[in-house]
């Protein structure tokens, strides 16, 4: 089986500014990892990228084995900000647009995930908090079936229950093959799901380690992701 | 192609959707002139007009009919001016589905919603008309001296122009569709690619200057191509063609200009025009 | 959903700088020794291990795997994990936690500069207050 994610010399560029440079990131099937940096380190350029939705990079994105954006879209699923749809728009009819533009999205797969977050499908985008919206994003993602899960910063902005629900649905929908990477800058609150860390650092991949191995050296996670920027703060 | 053809239903099912509450809003609207034509209020009374002569019904017809143009240029404009923020939309642009394939897509319900559009109008029309016909005898003649005049004049020649300029309707249409998408397209890879450190206000400005200025190099470029290379290639003189017209020679050339376009347009949207960024 | 949490009354919250499949097996033998998972009784599956104790399902697959290896726990094919009832291996665990939990109180006594006469003294002196 073809590795989940497979970025290889990844350059781009805009407004003639790199905002990354030579990035290499192997991701391998099964896993859950945490994309983390600071805000503006290019943690969601990188998803996009992936995604296909950011052009003109350079260097070769395979998702699945796949290098063309289509097929690359096809195998991954991305949390999408919801923009696209306007504020009046109900619940049913997002999942109605989900469906027809993803033939591997799973109505049932959805209901029981929009029960175990407790949404009300007839609610509307204009009626959401945040971490409901963030909860409705999260549903929708899982309820497709992809070899890659792009989460954008799910917990941003949201409260303590909210994230907790995130969590658990991300253990109880995980498959076994299916890998998810989710960005963040902070790693405290989700370090113990995490399988791998991947950090962003300088507009590239400074660091890539098992969770398991760094608790091994007595480190927490947390401090092991602050030395990579504390560093810096020193130089 | 599956992928294709249930996206364009999308598509075209939200446009149409929107057209819909158009069409409404200009039946009534044509009603209201009509009753206002066709009774008067003074005084807080309403009375029949003593000036009009025509019927409310052919009154709401003909109202129907002249904002009939109206409406149908104004959806013209409006409907791909309106389909460039899909092209815009992260969250369509994540359909699995090539970026070209999606823009052929876009394009291709903005047109058929048009197309739809237009024959719901002529429906509305010949409802209203029949309706006309029923209550008002000179509505009916009017309508059998038109057909008649019709019929005498029908003959091969003017099928054949009839035919063409429907063809060169439908390309023009195809050229508006592309040139609008041609001055988001690039305007905003020029955008992604100068240098900037500027915030969002002078962004804006800068973002019209470019797309006014491709407006300009644009038809400069049209220019010289249609006239100096496409006519001296394939002027209709040349092959002696006995049409009186030049509709052939605008055919072609409309065509060969919506193919260039349309193919520059697929390579911007899959190279360069990205999705909008939602953090 | 599962057989841990009521009982338990509450959340595991696990350190972060010590790998998580070592507490998860600590976690579970104290689960097997207080009795709260019965000998030759099934365990609750990996994943509702995994979402009781919001952890990876990689890592309780991992601490269950060295658990089947040690022999404390049994798999049986398509029916999931079992608690042995080898009650020498189970004494044998309950001594070691024992063991361990001493180990840590002498430990942090002698730190103190208590020495191990005093301990027994004081152990039992504070034993028989707290017991009237």
């Amino acid at each position: 089986m073809a590795n989940p994610l497979e970025i290889t010399d990844l350059v781009y560029k805009k407004n003639q500014k790199k905002i990354i440079t030579d990035l290499n990131l192997t991701l391998k099937p099964g896993k859950i990892v945490a994309l983390l940096g600071e805000n503006g380190a290019g943690k969601t350029t990188l998803m996009r990228i992936i995604s296909g939705v950011a052009k003109n990079y350079q260097g070769t994105v395979k998702v699945a084995g796949f290098a063309k954006e289509s097929e690359r879209k096809d195998h991954l699923s991305f949390t999408d900000g919801l923009t696209g749809f306007s504020h009046s728009v109900k619940v049913n009819e997002i999942v109605k647009f989900y469906q027809i533009l993803y033939h591997d999205f799973s109505l049932k797969q959805f209901e029981q995930l929009r029960k175990f977050m407790n949404l009300d499908s007839d609610l509307r985008l204009s009626e959401m908090s945040k971490g409901m919206k963030e909860k409705l994003i999260i549903a929708l993602t899982f309820s497709r079936k992809t070899d890659l899960y792009l989460l954008d910063e799910p917990f941003s902005g949201i409260d303590a229950m909210a994230r907790k629900k995130i969590i658990k649905s991300i253990i109880l929908w995980k498959q076994e093959k299916s890998t998810i990477l989710i960005s963040d800058h902070f790693v405290n609150e989700i370090a113990a799901v995490l399988d791998e860390v991947v950090i962003i650092k300088n507009k590239t991949i400074c660091m890539q380690k098992s969770t398991e191995e760094i608790r091994a050296d007595n480190q927490t996670v947390e401090d092991f992701y602050e030395s990579f920027y504390q560093r810096e703060e020193e130089e | 192609m599956a992928e294709f053809s249930r996206l364009f239903n999308r598509l075209f099912k939200i446009k149409a959707k929107k057209l819909h509450v158009l069409l409404f809003f200009q039946i009534i609207a044509a009603l209201a002139c009509a009753f206002f034509t066709y009774y008067e209020v003074i005084n807080w009374h309403i009375r029949k007009n003593p000036q009009n002569n025509v019927g409310i019904i052919p009154e709401w017809a003909i109202y129907f009919v002249f904002l009939a143009f109206f409406v149908i240029f104004f959806v013209y404009f409006i409907t791909p001016l309106k389909s460039e923020k899909f092209n815009r939309s992260q969250t369509w642009r994540l359909a699995a589905i090539s970026d070209g394939q999606f823009y052929l897509d876009n394009v291709l319900s903005t047109f058929v919603s048009f197309i739809y559009f237009i024959v719901l109008e002529f429906v509305a029309a010949i409802i209203l008309l029949f309706l006309s016909y029923l209550t008002d005898k000179p509505v009916v003649y009017f309508f059998r001296d038109l057909l008649k005049s019709i019929q005498r004049n029908l003959d091969i020649n003017v099928f054949w122009i009839i035919l063409g300029t429907i063809v060169l309707a439908i390309l023009s249409c195809f050229f508006l569709y592309f040139v609008i998408s041609f001055f988001n397209f690039a305007s905003r890879a020029i955008l992604d690619f100068v240098p900037a450190n500027i915030n969002g206000a002078v962004v804006k400005v800068l973002h019209i200057v470019i797309i006014f200025g491709l407006i300009w190099f644009f038809f400069k470029i049209q220019n010289i191509f249609v006239y100096k290379v496409l006519l001296s290639v394939i002027h209709p003189t040349n092959y002696g063609l006995n049409f009186s017209s030049s509709l052939p020679f605008a055919i072609l050339a409309n065509a060969i200009c919506d193919l260039i376009l349309l193919g520059s347009n697929i390579f911007l949207i899959n190279h360069f025009y990205e999705a909008t960024e939602h953090k | 959903m599962g057989v841990l949490q009521p009982k338990d009354g509450g959340h595991v919250e696990f350190k972060d700088n010590i790998p998580i499949y070592l507490q998860i097996k600590q976690y579970l033998y104290r689960q097997i020794i207080t009795g709260k998972l019965k000998p030759g009784k099934k365990i609750p599956s990996v994943r509702e291990l995994a979402v009781q104790l919001t952890v990876n399902v990689n890592t309780v697959q991992r601490a269950l795997q060295q658990m089947n290896f040690e022999g404390i726990l049994y798999t049986k094919r398509g029916e999931g994990n079992f608690v042995t009832e080898d009650t020498t291996l189970l004494d044998k665990t309950k001594r070691e936690l024992i063991n361990a939990e001493l180990d840590k109180f002498v430990h942090s006594m002698n730190s103190l500069g208590v020495s191990d006469e005093q301990i027994l003294k004081s152990l039992s002196e504070y034993l028989k207050k707290e017991r009237e």
